[in-house]
């Protein structure tokens, strides 16, 4: 009975997903309709959308895990999502959006293309890369833990688990192309909210109440309460602190993250949809966190952290709610695959292949060709989640950081510094690129565990001026830029 | 203390909320009046 309840609801949540793969058909026959839903999205879409991008499963598991395992202190990851959210939809997401309408740009080598004159396409090709190799180590990731929420739930098998989640995601994508991502997404996001807005308000009670919930904890362990953890005012305190704070910084520059600027239907939907995005992660990040916090309370001594939600939704809940978080763990994933699919997509068809090597193709060729690169990306990041290669596990690592080092220096100093080079700006991504990759595997442990996005954006920042300061702009770069900026004041 | 967690962490959810919400309405009340202005004229 248990079983049939949680299989209703699942089977009600893909189904709808079907629907909306089916509903955006149409969009999905050109590039720019593939790719970026011809820019025509509303506020409230894209603003759910790039928080459960932004998100994924680490969201649910993650970091409830961490208010679990550090209470308090996991508050510095609220600061650092809540300020990047707001930050980048209050002061990058207009110029962005201005100048990647002026350009004709659909994803950001496009818009870097164009930015820096790129004629010999760098950007396409340094972009292509970067992006492909990490988004197949992620993918993988992801669809490892959709073959474990499958399996744990309802028995499955891993395998056939993994297959599932693929199949789902693969032909909505495929067929609805980022209409249907960001509707998908827009679903999911509100599905995570409402899970991460009950959970607290039915555990804390559960636990005794708001201030038996924190007496408890402070029995358990007092640092549990102190906003500096169980270093207290350290060096290991501060970098621990700004480490959490910085997981906040990729929601300013990641392209999957970016592109849903670019989607919007016009500068009014970013002013609207600024509201809605901050909201939705206070709401995200605050009842995770106090998740985590009581389910210490009520499930002391777990041995994995990150098993505190579904061990509180089995729990505290009736069958049918236990189906609804299983379909918020698999929304989290999905949503996050969803995006990097097309994302990689648009890193081979739209930035290399059309712009590239065949400029002359048919909008209905390009989406075809489209579709049929999101489903290998797909199939190969299915075969590294079957074979479990150790490597890619690896990777997954420093794939998020990675990714956000890479670009994000390099588009907030394309936006608000006239004086960026083209040179300056590939040494920027290549240096926040390598310095995150390489601060994971070579320094990392050795420096309190220092969060490798901070070391990469210190890299591209300073690689990015340096090289700029030595190198000559592109011409009119900053009479365009003050055309931008008075668009936007008028 | 109050509800007993103590003034630190009370202040430290109060920024990070407070913080993002004041950033997100400025931007939002000053571009909402710019846009309905302009609706205005164009009307």
């Amino acid at each position: 009975m248990t079983s049939t309840t949680i299989i209703g609801v699942l089977v009600g949540y893909l189904l709808v997903l079907l629907g909306i793969g089916f509903w955006s058909t149409r969009e999905s026959r050109t590039v720019a309709g593939y790719y970026v839903a011809g820019k025509k999205l509303p506020a409230w879409v894209i603003a759910f959308s790039s928080n459960a991008t932004g998100e994924s499963a680490w969201l649910l598991l993650g970091l409830t895990g961490m208010g679990y395992a550090v209470g308090v202190h996991a508050f510095w990851v609220i600061l650092g999502e809540v300020l990047g959210v707001a930050l980048a939809w209050a002061y990058v997401a207009r110029p962005f959006k201005e100048y990647t309408d002026r350009y004709e740009a659909i994803t950001v080598p496009d818009y870097l293309t164009a930015r820096f004159h790129d004629t010999k396409h760098v950007f396409r090709f340094l972009s292509a890369v970067i992006v492909l190799s990490m988004v197949m180590a992620y993918t993988a990731a992801q669809l490892t833990a959709s073959g474990k929420a499958f399996d744990s739930f309802l028995g499955t098998g891993y395998t056939e688990g993994v297959w599932i989640g693929l199949a789902i995601v693969l032909f909505y994508t495929t067929i609805g192309g980022f209409k249907a991502v960001a509707y998908s997404d827009f679903l999911q996001g509100v599905l995570m909210l409402g899970c991460l807005v009950t959970l607290p308000l039915v555990a804390i009670p559960a636990a005794g109440g708001f201030t038996e919930t924190m007496s408890a904890l402070e029995a358990v362990d007092p640092a549990l309460l102190r906003p500096m953890g169980e270093f207290g005012l350290s060096l290991a305190g501060i970098i621990s602190a700004f480490g959490f704070v910085a997981i906040g910084f990729a929601f300013l520059g990641s392209p999957q993250l970016l592109t849903r600027f670019m989607a919007a239907r016009d500068q009014k939907q970013i002013v609207d949809g600024g509201l809605w995005a901050v909201l939705c992660v206070i709401g995200f990040d605050v009842g995770a966190v106090f998740a985590g916090m009581a389910g210490r309370v009520l499930f002391p001594g777990l041995a994995d952290a990150e098993t505190v939600l579904p061990e509180m939704s089995a729990a505290l809940f009736p069958a049918f709610f236990t189906g609804i978080f299983l379909v918020v763990v698999l929304a989290a994933i999905m949503s996050t695959v969803d995006s990097l699919l097309i994302l990689a997509s648009s890193a081979v068809v739209r930035d290399v292949v059309q712009n590239v090597y065949r400029p002359d193709a048919s909008e209905r060729f390009l989406s075809v060709l489209g579709k049929g690169v999101t489903v290998v990306i797909g199939i190969v990041g299915l075969v590294f989640a079957l074979t479990e290669v150790r490597m890619i596990f690896y990777f997954v690592l420093f794939a998020w950081s990675g990714i956000a080092s890479a670009f994000t220096p390099v588009v907030l100093c394309s936006l608000f510094w006239r004086r960026t080079t083209r040179a300056g700006a590939v040494a920027g991504m290549i240096a926040g690129f390598v310095a995150a990759v390489g601060w994971v595997v070579f320094f990392k442990e050795g420096f309190y565990d220092l969060y490798e996005m901070i070391p990469g954006f210190a890299a591209g920042f300073l690689a990015t001026i340096v090289v700029s300061l030595v190198t000559t702009p592109p011409e009119g770069a900053g009479e365009e830029m003050d055309r931008v900026r008075a668009a936007l004041e008028s | 203390m109050m509800f007993g967690l103590g003034w630190e962490a009370w202040l430290l959810l109060a920024v990070a909320v407070g913080l993002g919400l004041a950033i997100e309405l400025r931007f939002y009340l000053r571009h909402r009046a710019g846009i309905s202005r302009r609706d205005a004229e164009l009307r």
